[in-house]
């Protein structure tokens, strides 16, 4: 493992190519191009605001900001895994063709989806600065901007580490990609993005804090602070919340993630030039 | 079969004195063909953490030896299976072998399969940078081979097309052209020669002569006899991952062609090349 990481550093460039080429090739045929990517959040935004702000009242204020602010982290870590557990798969004409290291190519796929979703946030932040000032509520810049770097790098390493092994798997087992697909849904409903643990806190009393085992939640807090409530992360269904503890239960999962998955993804690199 | 080293002519064996590009030590190489799907969910759940289900085991390289030295070039003939590919990509790291040892001294391009790794939605030009990035050039030093390559592979107003609407004779002409205008110091060629056209053919052989004066080692896999007979000092025979046997060219190439269809070289072993 450490000996393949060692070997990355000399592939920049072919990294810096494949993600121009990800980029390229996704909206060089397509009329709105690069405005997809904002697009479809806002598309999303607009319908969970209607169903789940009007007609599933809640009593946040701000929802839309509240919504932003768990959306566009959660896709990116739902486009990650999903593009990038097919990335091997569908590059397997290069694989087979030329030498260099093939986490090369889910690396690439998740920093494509890390410069869409940087664009996604700029362009969330305008309208959060604008908008976004509660009565309880507010955007705060300050705090965002020294949040911000690290909850995108803890939230990158928790991505990118999700995706290696299933990258080096459904080159295997085809059936993964499927089953990916609904667990990425399944996931997205657990995890507070459209609710909120007050109301987890009122429906489940005793069992709410088993949603702090939720990775994804951990590092949605993250971004929710500054942007949402306008504080430091907390972590909602800490017991003791603080900005240390939303860190550390943010920093584990990225942590394991990132080690486990490239561990994982290492014992089945050998093959992968013979399977795929 | 003979020494080497007293049997090819036309390398002087003062360059045996130094050390081979190209070794090969007691490789074997084993492929399992996955050709069985899991069957039971559990089979994926219990796959994902040991290796990958071994099925069907065929040794495509057996107890091979092969040394290249500077300024030698080796050819390899064989049938279909015989080896010969999974040879090449053992050298270029794309495969990694079972048991022994493969090394590359210097800078190493293959050619395998016709393409050097093409993206087939992106340009000629687009794919000259991603091909140079795989063989670990710097975007500087790509612009610099640039013209270069476009001049020999005679494709100047095909360069803003996606080489997916490429002829295959085009796709090897690009992928020769990178290849050796990166200026390797080990060369690996599979099958190039047999789809470039009559004017695109002495220009390979021409520049693959130039490459033996510098000095580089290659090694050179062709169903093209005469071609073989040419431009090799020395042949290697595979059959079944096997050396059958291994000398000069015209005899290991005539006792090849004469055990699959006998007469047909009417017992010649002078070259029955007609030298340009």
């Amino acid at each position: 493992m450490i000996q393949s990481l060692s070997e990355l550093p000399e592939y920049r460039q072919v990294l810096f190519n494949l993600v121009a080429r990800d980029l390229k090739v996704k909206y060089q045929k397509s009329i709105l191009g690069f405005l997809w990517t904002l697009l479809y959040p806002a598309v999303m935004l607009g319908i969970y605001v209607v169903i789940f702000g009007l007609i599933l009242s809640n009593d946040l204020e701000n929802f839309w900001a509240y919504l932003i602010a768990g959306l566009l982290p959660f896709q990116f870590i739902m486009g990650s895994v999903l593009e990038g557990a097919s990335a091997i798969r569908v590059n397997g004409n290069l694989i087979r063709k030329v030498y260099f290291p093939a986490e090369i190519l889910v690396i690439a796929t998740v920093t494509a989806k890390l410069i869409e979703f940087l664009l996604q946030l700029l362009v969330a932040m305008i309208f959060l600065i604008i908008w976004h000032h509660g009565a309880l509520v507010q955007f705060s810049l300050v705090k965002t901007l020294i949040v911000l770097p690290g909850a995108i790098l803890l939230l990158y390493c928790f991505a990118l580490g999700m995706a290696l092994p299933f990258a080096a798997w459904s080159v295997i087992y085809r059936d993964l990609e499927h089953i990916l697909g609904l667990s990425m849904t399944a996931w997205f409903y657990v995890t507070p993005i459209f609710w909120n643990m007050e109301l987890a806190k009122k429906h489940l009393p005793n069992t709410y804090e088993w949603f702090m085992l939720n990775p994804a939640m951990n590092l949605l807090e993250l971004f929710r602070g500054p942007l949402y409530w306008g504080t430091y992360p907390i972590n909602h269904a800490a017991p003791m919340t603080g900005p240390l503890q939303a860190w550390a239960l943010a920093a584990f999962p990225a942590v394991v993630s990132i080690t486990g998955g490239y561990w994982l993804f290492n014992r089945s690199k050998r093959v992968l030039a013979e399977v795929v | 079969m003979t020494n080497p080293a007293t049997t090819s002519s036309a390398a002087p064996a003062i360059l045996h004195a130094r050390e081979p590009s190209i070794v090969c030590n007691n490789v074997w190489k084993q492929y399992y063909f996955y050709t069985h799907r899991p069957r039971r969910l559990k089979e994926l759940a219990t796959g994902l953490f040991k290796s990958p289900p071994k099925k069907d085991p065929v040794w495509a390289l057996q107890s091979f030896n092969l040394n290249v030295y500077p300024g030698e070039t080796v050819g390899v003939v064989g049938h279909n299976g015989a080896g010969k590919s999974t040879l090449l990509k053992l050298l270029s790291r794309i495969l990694v072998p079972t048991t022994g040892h493969v090394e590359i001294k210097g800078r190493m391009s293959a050619i395998i399969e016709l393409g050097a790794g093409f993206h087939e939605d992106l340009t000629a030009t687009e794919n000259v940078y991603l091909a140079g990035s795989f063989l670990g050039l710097k975007k500087r030093q790509i612009q610099k081979l640039y013209e270069e390559m476009v001049d020999f592979a005679e494709l100047r107003e095909h360069m803003d097309v996606p080489v997916k609407y490429f002829s295959s004779g085009m796709h090897a002409r690009l992928g020769f052209a990178i290849a050796v205008a990166v200026n390797p110091d080990v060369l690996l060629i599979d099958e190039v020669l047999a789809v470039g056209d009559a004017s695109f053919q002495p220009k390979c052989k021409d520049k693959i002569r130039e490459f033996q004066k510098s000095g580089k080692a290659i090694l050179f896999v062709s169903h093209d006899m005469p071609s073989v007979k040419k431009l090799c000092q020395r042949v290697v025979w595979l059959t079944n991952g096997q050396i059958k046997a291994e000398g000069k060219p015209v005899q290991t190439v005539n006792s090849y062609l004469e055990h699959y269809w006998p007469g047909c070289t009417n017992g010649s072993t002078e070259t029955d090349v007609v030298e340009e």
